[in-house]
């Protein structure tokens, strides 16, 4: 056996190394096999992440497909209730599936838009829609304020909607009973803007700041949901070469 | 008094299968499922009634929804029939337009979407539009 300079005492060789009485890997190299480790970890977390997402969305369609055709066919609204409840549940699973990923479609750069003209105020009616047993259950008026002759617009319907139901829906979640939410519309050629206003607590202006940033949640102790709906606003928004922002008067 | 449209549910996923069937009964329709492309192309060429309307799953196993769509447009006497495909993928949107469906329906399938749609579709169709 050879002694050869180290700058490491002897105790501070690796098991592995001690083991299989080798060359001692360069700091280098152990970094780079921990990095390496770090990123297939990383790796195999997304794929499962993704694999349970997409084999989540079948069966909560067949969950809304099933409640919307059985809620046609109840007239009652005490019969209902109960069905609507399944509805929202299911929708809001299907919301926070799309958005997991839509996360992933992000950090891997696949994150595409099918473009079509859209009517503006469909989307905006389409969007509350989804949300009005919630709203009505939670004593929450929902209103619209929408210029009339609202230009079309061009982006993915789908995408934009799921933009505004995050906004409405935390609208709900932060408005308590007894208040009220507005959607309104207005053009400012060459822009459109689509604005949600709701008559809740607010956001402290040191907080304003990063409440589109990915995992940030208004209440830490009170964790509601995965803290990703903003974020994918903005990246949704911004896609559409578009611009989100919030403004809040806290009281 | 005219027939009811028929329509091809082509889902490998059972409870969607059984569950767009059903509320496509319940609008009216009268249908008949495959669970993948294979069974698909094995229905129709042994069904007594050509389908309207062919909804048309992409991701499915034996035989997928790309698959499928190649064969049916190269089989003279099924290229005709209209289809409309169901996608969860937006990246896939491309692809699947190249197959000149009469419809792209984006997954989760929303009910009041998938009635208004089909109609639409048929009657397009019918007119000579689909083509």
């Amino acid at each position: 056996m050879t002694v050869e300079h180290r700058d490491t005492p002897p105790n501070a060789r690796s098991a592995r190394e001690i083991a299989d009485g080798g060359a001692a890997p360069s700091e280098l190299e152990l970094l780079r096999a921990a990095n390496q480790a770090l990123e297939d970890a990383v790796h195999a977390r997304d794929t499962m992440l993704s694999v349970v997402a997409h084999d989540l969305r079948n069966p909560l369609n067949v969950i809304s497909l099933a409640a919307t055709a059985v809620l046609q066919r109840l007239p009652s609204p005490t019969a209902r209730r109960p069905m609507e409840r399944i509805l929202r549940s299911a929708h809001r699973a299907q919301r926070m599936v799309n958005d997991l990923l839509s996360i992933g479609a992000l950090e891997k750069g696949q994150f595409a838009l099918d473009v079509k003209p859209i009517e503006t105020s469909a989307l905006i009616l389409q969007a509350l829609e989804l949300q009005q047993s919630q709203a009505a259950e939670a004593s929450i008026i929902v209103a619209t304020d929408l210029s009339p002759n609202l230009p079309a617009l061009y982006g993915d319907e789908e995408r934009l909607i799921e933009v505004l139901d995050n906004l409405i829906g935390n609208a709900i979640k932060f408005t308590g009973a007894g208040g009220s939410i507005t959607v309104g519309a207005s053009a400012r050629a060459p822009h459109l803007m689509v604005w949600v206003k709701d008559t809740g607590t607010g956001i402290g202006a040191e907080q304003l700041p990063h409440i589109f940033d990915r995992f940030w949640q208004a209440k830490k102790q009170e964790r509601r949901g995965i803290g990703l709906g903003l974020s994918i606003c903005k990246a949704i928004v911004e896609a559409h070469d578009g611009r989100i922002w919030a403004e809040s008067t806290p009281g | 008094m005219s027939q009811p449209f028929h329509i091809l549910v082509v889902e490998d996923d059972q409870d969607l299968r059984e569950t767009l069937t059903e509320v496509l009964e319940g609008a009216g329709y009268t249908v008949a499922r495959a669970r993948d492309g294979l069974d698909a192309l094995s229905h129709l060429g042994s069904a007594l009634r050509r389908p309207d309307l062919i909804l048309l799953d992409l991701q499915m196993p034996n035989m997928n929804g790309l698959e499928f769509r190649t064969v049916q447009m190269k089989q003279a006497d099924l290229a005709d029939i209209p289809v409309a495909i169901l996608t969860a993928d937006v990246r896939g949107l491309e692809e699947a337009s190249l197959l000149k469906p009469a419809a792209l329906l984006r997954k989760p399938v929303k009910l009041p979407q998938l009635l208004k749609l089909i109609p639409e579709v048929i009657s397009q169709h019918a007119s000579g539009g689909g083509e």
